[in-house]
């Protein structure tokens, strides 16, 4: 037989071969996802027995892919409930050895195993790995640094709120997975945040004060007031937004006088916030900005007024002096 | 509550959610304190089935496909026969302006998600008993 016929024959063979192989692979697949789904189902009642804080009913034994099944389920559950079932969840990680597991493969050499057990660890309602959770956030690799932000924000480890925005200021971390997981800590991090206002970099600091402003409540206004002074107009900006969204009365002066500001991106963040916190006073200053600034405080200033004071922006708009922004948000006021 | 009242004595509650993992969280906890469940996977559902079986009291979700939890409260309140049912929407924002849009569309309480199953129960029992 010649020597091109053999190879086309192997070649043939071969292509027969994979085929086989890849269509075993794929049936032994879904089998797998099959029986997996069938146990999640039998499986569901005994784990959301286990997540109600009331029952008294003790975990099921399970082994293999029951386990990993059940486990599954839990994580699962961990992201939709707080309390006491957190904790029921934490204490079977634990005391399964599902934590000590995941530590283990946190250590691993192949990037994806360290990713899915940083990602998995934040759902398993425990404490213990916050100190690993934080190494990880140095990893070399971006996706296990992302899972473990993910993770320390899930179980609310306020030690990781520093880390967090060093790493994303550093630019090893997107800054929305840091600014996701420092929400996800929720209003405990406001404190440390605060702290942290007076760091000497610049862009901590303004992280720090846009966050405060996401996470607090109006009684958080005043510290973040002194703010509105920093030499950084990235500080005085944040500043700004943050007590647009606390909301507070008493921050109201201190955006009046920040509608003065050099730097116009401050001017238009304060006249941005000032919708929140409203006053004639205010409605006063907003015209000024809105007729005689550039473009975005002017802009920002004439849809605050919409919101504040309709009636008075129509007023003014009739005006001839009135310029382009009072008399496009008169229009779009609509009145 | 006893576990040997019959359907009829025991109070009904509707839970409508999309996500099936809270759904089974919350009718698991609701059925343990004694309540009948009504399931319902999303707005459509809910209110056809409130419409059907007048509840005594409904957890909705306000993220829900086909009826959002607050046009579907607009439109209980709208009926006469769920006008007065009280209503715990479970909503996942943050913001007070959702928890204030959904007061005014006629709820009665709210539970932020991620939830604690032991507040539902509180609170469902606590609007249940002033009834």
């Amino acid at each position: 037989m010649p020597v091109i016929e053999l190879i086309a024959f192997a070649l043939v063979v071969g292509s027969l071969l994979l085929v086989l192989a890849l269509f075993v692979r794929g049936s032994f697949m879904n089998r797998r996802e099959r029986r997996r789904e069938a146990l999640a189902t039998r499986l569901r009642p005994a784990a959301v027995a286990l997540v109600d804080t009331d029952t008294e009913e003790p975990a099921p034994e399970l082994s293999g892919l029951e386990n990993q099944v059940f486990a599954s389920l839990l994580r699962a559950y961990a992201r939709r409930v707080s309390g006491d079932a957190r904790d029921r969840i934490g204490g079977y990680f634990e005391a399964r050895g599902h934590v000590d597991e995941q530590l283990r493969l946190l250590r691993s050499r192949r990037v994806w195993r360290r990713a899915t057990a940083a990602f998995r660890l934040g759902d398993m309602c425990s404490q213990r790995p916050a100190p690993e959770l934080l190494r990880a956030l140095d990893d070399r690799a971006r996706d296990v640094r992302m899972a473990a932000a993910r993770s320390l924000g899930r179980l609310g480890v306020v030690d990781a709120i520093e880390p967090l925005i060093a790493t994303a200021v550093a630019r090893r971390l997107p800054r929305d997975v840091a600014a996701l997981a420092l929400i996800d800590i929720g209003s405990t991090g406001v404190p440390p945040l605060l702290e942290l206002a007076v760091h000497e970099d610049p862009r901590v600091r303004s992280t720090a004060l846009e966050l405060v402003g996401l996470l607090g409540d109006a009684g958080d206004a005043k510290p973040v007031l002194d703010h509105m002074r920093d030499p950084a107009a990235a500080v005085r900006a944040a500043s700004a937004e943050a007590l647009g969204r606390l909301g507070a009365a008493e921050s109201r002066d201190a955006l009046v006088r920040a509608l003065d500001d050099r730097v116009p991106v401050v001017r238009a963040t304060a006249a941005q916030a000032l919708r929140t916190t409203g006053g004639r006073r205010t409605a006063e200053a907003l015209v000024a900005v809105a007729r005689g600034d550039v473009f975005e405080p002017a802009r920002a200033a004439a849809e605050s007024l919409a919101r504040l004071d309709p009636v008075l922006l129509v007023e003014t708009a009739s005006n001839p002096d009135a310029g382009p922004h009072l008399r496009e948000a008169a229009d779009r006021a609509d009145l | 509550m006893s576990d040997s009242a019959s359907p009829r004595e025991q109070p009904v509650v509707l839970a409508a959610d999309d996500d099936e993992d809270i759904l089974d969280l919350v009718v698991f906890r609701l059925e343990r304190s004694g309540y009948r469940v009504l399931k319902a996977h999303d707005g459509a559902e809910a209110l056809e089935l409130a419409l059907a079986e007048v509840p005594d009291l409904a957890v909705l979700d306000v993220m829900m496909p086909k009826l959002d939890g607050f046009e579907l409260t607009r439109r209980l309140r709208a009926e006469a026969a769920t006008s007065r049912m009280p209503i715990i929407l479970l909503t996942a924002r943050a913001q007070d302006a959702d928890v204030q849009r959904g007061f005014e569309a006629g709820a009665d309480d709210y539970i932020r998600k991620p939830f604690s199953p032991d507040e539902l129960r509180a609170r469902v029992q606590a609007i249940l008993g002033r009834r």
